[in-house]
């Protein structure tokens, strides 16, 4: 074992994530700490407690996200508890903007929801633990569904608290399930925007104690509509309910995340789809919103008062 | 039966390899199951729900890692000692501390000084440079990268051998040197026979047959594609067979290329009679039948060859399963195609694979396709549409230019799949799968949903489309053969059982009577 380096790490940056790059300042910063490593993303904790990501420049934009220099990320040793500067001179800015699903008729949904249903795997739960938390998903997910479709507030809070952390991961399943459901619902024009108080509120409270810090910093801004570049252009691909083949391949980019973690958000998606062309084709007349619902901040205060380092 | 509770505090692996610690955790021998989860508080109700509970996984937190596993008494010790070697072996990959990351080699040599070898994976333009620093500090090299000059090549290597170190590359994909995979490589078994390939997915396809046959791999040395070239002359194959003759683990040496320049062929095979060990070359599509030395044994395709070898190491060939051709297999399949559906399309991520599958089409067929085909009447490019029998090598340049190579980013290969299903004259889609080290997490799982898009629309105009894979790789790798298998086989997809099977099944799925 190496002995822990007491220089800091130095880094360029080619994008960021402007809601980060706000929060950090201009030029040289220094970001905070290094809390979990993998090959190509860096997990590092800032001074005020939030868990924010370091990836190489072949991975994509995502939410509190800076993709470094492939040169300068060469150079760099990681050690857990390490200090790292970026500089974030000259990045581009990354800020991903909410497609328009007003357009799409209820059968538009549901021709893109089958889309979804074609590529997802049915993959059977080998150990007891994977079955049985298989098992539990799929109910809690159904739960979820008609508790969207009934517009229950209540029961929608209750039943996406349930989802929070479980299953197989580093982003438990029930969390994947919940970010591809609340990105879609964030999008324009949607129906499922009423619902998204109730699906913040599940996610809101003590999640570092419910989740993984990772999954829990992804459902935070997931609230918010943010996620990783693929899942804002799945969804662009639905709004423009065009070629089959583009939809496929967006779908087919989503299925890639993690192990199983992006077939969990594509079900998030299928369920989000589903319930809103239920709920568009049983208002007669219905026109969908196009302005974001009151709850859509883009610029919230402080979109993340629970992390903190526990 | 006994359980054992293990917390990891604060363990943050990623979900592919909790995914495979786990996958590989439940195969060790003697373990009932063994389950693998973050703490979260719902993932402790799962474990409740299961049966499971104790004050440890009551206190542990969202950020650690529960290990519980079920195993039977007089075993359950192997098992815990197995499942920590996984976890420690991937904690260490994960967390970094036992790699470090160098901005120079001389930085590197100055921690590390008793490094013996250097993988070199940088920009072609910059590959020769790095190469002569390693080989002047004394250690091997093999250069991963392509797009270096032969000028350079054969520098390099003179320089290598004049110092006693293996020069392997440039364009060098694959090596298994003391049991270490290097860049694309199988988990095989250790054993007698050592390979030197001037085709990487030709040798890893080797050692991959080998171990199914039950035999193992001492050394896999690799050269790159153009040692056997009149240029370079064979250099490093030529070492690399003298280091295998001196080896005392090696009792056979099988060597793998595409046809080499012909005064070359004739060095080689006069290095190799020399040895005076068992010998097996394979010069895939060369019409040399004779070696002229009696311990050199000419094969024509990769699994013969990986047989001979198994069988000069003393094995009894009826105690092997030689996976013969299928032949009511043929039958059956012939009889679900329409008579208009009589081509073949190859979409390979493997060369060698490729390779091979063309020659078995072009023993029985003229019109053949392929952007490695010799005849220039029969070259088509990346983005010519595909013609007759086409046989595509997706992994060359003219597919890789500007993306990741087939084995790691799917995309064109599935785009090609999907379109390949509009022709209604394709019977048969011939695919490999490359498992292991470097290659895709899941190749299969990756490719079915464009499967079943192809089937689809075949059957969609009324015709039964056959898939024919091939899945490159041991239940040692990960992902596991097996499950890779059956993942193809739900999909409906054939299964060919090597390489050389692959070839000749396509074909002969479409070779109704005589339609040359």
């Amino acid at each position: 074992m190496r002995a822990q380096t007491a220089t800091a790490v130095r880094l360029r940056a080619v994008s960021v994530d402007t809601r980060l790059a706000d929060r950090l300042g201009p030029g040289l910063v220094s970001v905070g700490s290094v809390h979990s490593i993998h090959d190509r993303a860096v997990n590092v904790r800032t001074a005020d407690g939030l868990l924010c990501c370091l990836a190489t420049g072949d991975l994509e934009d995502a939410p509190r996200t800076v993709r470094i220099d492939a040169d300068s990320w060469a150079t760099a040793r990681w050690d857990v508890g390490a200090p790292v500067d970026v500089d974030l001179t000259g990045a581009t800015g990354w800020l991903p903007s909410p497609a328009d699903l007003s357009g799409l008729t209820p059968s538009g949904l549901l021709r893109a929801a089958a889309a979804i249903d074609r590529q997802l795997p049915r993959p059977a739960g080998r150990t007891d633990f994977e079955r049985a938390s298989a098992d539990l998903l799929g109910r809690r997910t159904t739960q979820l569904a008609a508790a969207l479709q009934a517009q229950d507030a209540a029961a929608t809070t209750r039943t996406a608290e349930a989802l929070v952390g479980l299953g197989a991961g580093l982003t438990p399943s029930g969390d994947d399930v919940l970010t591809g459901l609340l990105v879609l619902a964030a999008a324009e024009g949607m129906r499922l925007a009423s619902a998204r108080p109730a699906l913040r509120a599940a996610v809101a409270d003590r999640l570092e104690a419910r989740t993984t810090a990772v999954s829990a910093a992804m459902l935070t801004e997931a609230a918010d509509g943010r996620a990783r570049q693929r899942l804002h252009d799945l969804v662009a691909a639905i709004a423009a309910d065009s070629a089959d083949g583009d939809l496929a391949t967006a779908i087919r980019r989503v299925r890639e995340i993690g192990h199983s973690s992006g077939a969990d958000v594509l079900a998030g998606m299928r369920l989000g789809l589903t319930v809103e062309s239920l709920l568009r084709s049983s208002t007669t007349g219905h026109r969908p919103r196009r302005t974001p619902s009151p709850d859509w901040s883009p610029t919230s205060t402080d979109p993340h008062p629970q992390e903190r380092e526990t | 039966m006994t359980r054992h509770i293990d917390i990891r505090k604060n363990t943050y692996l990623d979900s592919v390899s909790l995914m495979s610690m786990s996958t590989k955790a439940n195969a060790v021998e003697g373990v009932t199951q063994a389950l693998l989860g973050m703490a979260t508080p719902m993932n402790k109700e799962v474990l409740l729900n299961v049966g499971v509970q104790d004050p440890a996984i009551d206190a542990a937190k969202p950020s650690d890692l529960m290990i519980v596993i079920d195993a039977a008494d007089d075993v359950i010790e192997d098992a815990i000692r197995a499942v920590n070697d996984i976890l420690a072996r991937k904690t260490r990959s994960a967390d970094g501390a036992a790699e470090g990351r160098y901005r120079t080699l001389d930085g590197a040599f100055a921690e590390v000084p008793d490094t013996n070898l250097v993988l070199i994976s940088v920009n072609g333009a910059y590959a020769a440079r790095e190469a002569r620093k390693a080989l002047a500090a004394g250690k091997h090299v093999m250069i991963f990268s392509a797009n270096v000059s032969v000028e350079d090549e054969i520098e390099l290597k003179n320089l290598a051998h004049a110092k006693g170190l293996l020069l392997m590359g440039p364009d060098c994909g694959t090596a298994i040197l003391n049991g270490t995979g290097l860049a694309f490589a199988n988990a095989v078994r250790r054993g007698s026979i050592g390979i030197v390939g001037a085709s990487g997915t030709g040798s890893q396809e080797i050692s991959v047959r080998v171990h199914d046959f039950g035999g193992g791999v001492s050394q896999l040395i690799g050269t790159g594609g153009r040692d056997l070239s009149a240029e370079v002359g064979g250099l490093m194959m030529i070492d690399g067979i003298e280091a295998l003759a001196a080896d005392p683990e090696t009792e056979v040496i099988v060597v793998v290329s595409k046809p080499p320049a012909e005064e070359v062929a004739d060095k080689v095979l006069g290095v190799l009679g020399g040895t005076g060990k068992p010998a097996v070359v394979c010069f895939l599509g060369s019409p040399r039948t004779e070696s002229g030395y009696p311990n050199v044994q000419l094969v024509s395709g990769t699994k013969p060859a990986a047989l001979a070898a198994v069988l000069a190491t003393g094995v009894d060939e009826s105690t092997l399963d030689l996976h013969a051709l299928n032949i009511p297999l043929i039958e059956e399949v012939r009889a679900k195609l329409a008579p208009e559906q009589k081509y073949v399309r190859g979409l390979f991520c493997g060369g060698t694979l490729c390779d091979e599958a063309m020659f078995a089409a072009l023993a029985k067929f003229d019109n053949v396709h392929s952007n490695i085909q010799k005849d220039p009447a029969y070259v088509l490019g990346a983005t010519d549409a595909s013609r007759e029998h086409t046989f595509l090598d997706m992994g060359d340049d003219d597919f890789t230019d500007g993306r990741p190579h087939p084995m790691i980013d799917p995309s064109l290969r599935l785009q090609r799949l999907v379109q390949e299903a509009d022709d209604p004259e394709v019977g048969v889609i011939a695919m490999d799968f490359i498992l292991g080290f470097g290659a895709h997490e899941d190749p299969v799982g990756v490719t079915v949903p464009a499967i079943e898009e192809a089937k689809a629309k075949a059957a969609a105009r009324g015709q039964h489309l056959e898939i024919l894979g091939y899945v490159l790789g041991t239940d040692l790798d990960t992902p596991a053969l097996a499950g890779q298998v059956a993942q193809l086989e739900a999909a409906g997809v054939t299964i060919a059982s090597s390489s050389t099977n692959l070839g000749l099944l396509a074909r002969e799925f479409v070779a109704k009577g005589d339609n040359r």
